[in-house]
């Protein structure tokens, strides 16, 4: 910046935002009006020039201005509109999803009746069916337990407040040991095969589950009972009343649990038989 | 007066001709009309101050509409776009309010 004497003295080099609190005006405007007064004034036509160009810079800004502001006003609507179709999308698909898992169910239960009728023997139907239960692929009812189980309140911050799948594991498998027959996470039936395991969350099989989590439970009619005198139950109660966790724990005894069937699991080993009419199907195997 | 009818002439073709921008365009938008607004009240405030000059105030709007477009498109390849675009905003909002109570004690002596 050059130095010049204006009717008042102005200091530049102090430093950047000194100067610009001081005096915002842009230095080259004092700059040329110095220079008018020195030197001899540019020809008309030059001037009439300049007075075009700066016309169509306000011209230019004006514009700007109207662009910016119906820019503006455009996305927002537009952001609103992809977010509502981003939300009826997810509903569409939780219909569509639950329709095809209640035609599933139909299905698997039409499956049911029809090998009911192609195995002759009825003893080995029934032995079928309770195999079916104890594995979780059929539905189930029956009187038993809710194991309500959740994050502690600040589980956002503090990761020692979040119910570890460690933990459903733990009162699961104290259910089992405790002669439960079926157990369901969230709605999500275990099975024989299926894993309660880490991965970005907890899963239940192939399905995410969250907080708070329901172990629904049928089971004998003592089950309640030893289940909450048992070892697991206590150290869970004791965990609640620690500051760092702060779990909810809650065990309710519950009548006329319905369990829902697990989706079939692939078969891994089992094949269809080639064609052999004779459906005489070695007894059952987990 | 003219200046006023020209800027309002701009307005109007903004709206009239709803032109759409590009989306590699989109980011520096804001910093151009904030740049834009530095350049419109220090035009105003040099009138009033009885300096101003044609020449001076488009090389200011343009060499403040480059300027601010080049800060933040080096900012976005940096990655601390969002940061030197707060830089701009503070410099340029800056020097609009000093120019802006300029022009206030210029037309209301307060």
């Amino acid at each position: 910046m050059k130095e010049h004497n204006s009717k008042r003295p102005r200091t530049y080099q102090a430093d950047f935002l000194t100067a610009l609190f001081r005096d915002p005006l842009d230095p080259a405007y004092a700059q040329a009006a110095e220079d008018k007064l020195n030197k001899p004034p540019p020809p008309h036509w030059k001037l009439l020039t300049r007075k075009v160009i700066a016309l169509i810079a306000l011209v230019a800004i004006g514009f700007l201005f109207a662009v910016a502001y119906r820019q503006v006003a455009h996305t927002a609507p537009e952001r609103e509109k992809v977010r509502n179709g981003l939300i009826t999308r997810i509903n569409q698909q939780k219909e569509r999803t639950s329709k095809l898992a209640a035609d599933a169910e139909a299905l698997q239960a039409e499956v049911a009746t029809l090998r009911d009728l192609a195995l002759l023997d009825p003893t080995q139907a029934l032995e079928l069916r309770q195999l079916e239960a104890a594995t979780g692929v059929s539905k189930v009812t029956g009187d038993g337990l809710v194991v309500r189980l959740s994050d502690g309140p600040d589980a956002a911050t503090n990761s020692k407040a979040r119910i570890l799948d460690y933990d459903l594991q733990q009162l699961v498998n104290a259910l089992w040991f405790y002669g439960a027959e079926a157990i369901s996470i969230n709605g999500r039936r275990l099975t024989s095969v299926s894993a309660i395991r880490k991965g970005g969350g907890i899963y239940v099989g192939d399905f995410p589950v969250v907080s708070p989590y329901e172990i629904s439970a049928i089971g004998p009619p003592d089950l309640y009972d030893k289940f909450t005198g048992s070892l697991t139950v206590q150290v869970y109660r004791d965990l609640t009343q620690r500051p760092e966790h702060r779990f909810g724990f809650k065990i309710i005894k519950q009548d006329n649990l319905v369990l829902p069937a697990a989706l079939l699991p692939e078969l891994r080993y089992a094949k269809v038989p080639n064609a052999s009419p004779s459906p005489t199907p070695s007894g059952g195997g987990k | 007066m003219i200046a006023v009818l020209a800027l309002i002439a701009g307005v109007v073709a903004g709206i009239l001709l709803e032109p759409t921008v590009p989306l590699a365009l989109q980011p520096y938008l804001p910093i151009a009309v904030v740049a834009a607004l530095d350049a419109v009240f220090g035009g105003i405030r040099a009138k009033l101050d009885g300096i101003f000059d044609d020449k001076q105030f488009v090389i200011s709007f343009i060499s403040n509409v480059l300027v601010a477009a080049l800060i933040v498109y080096l900012g976005d390849k940096l990655g601390v776009g969002t940061q030197l675009s707060t830089g701009v905003v503070v410099v340029l909002g800056v020097r609009i309010f000093g120019n802006v109570a300029a022009i206030r004690r210029h037309l209301f002596r307060a």
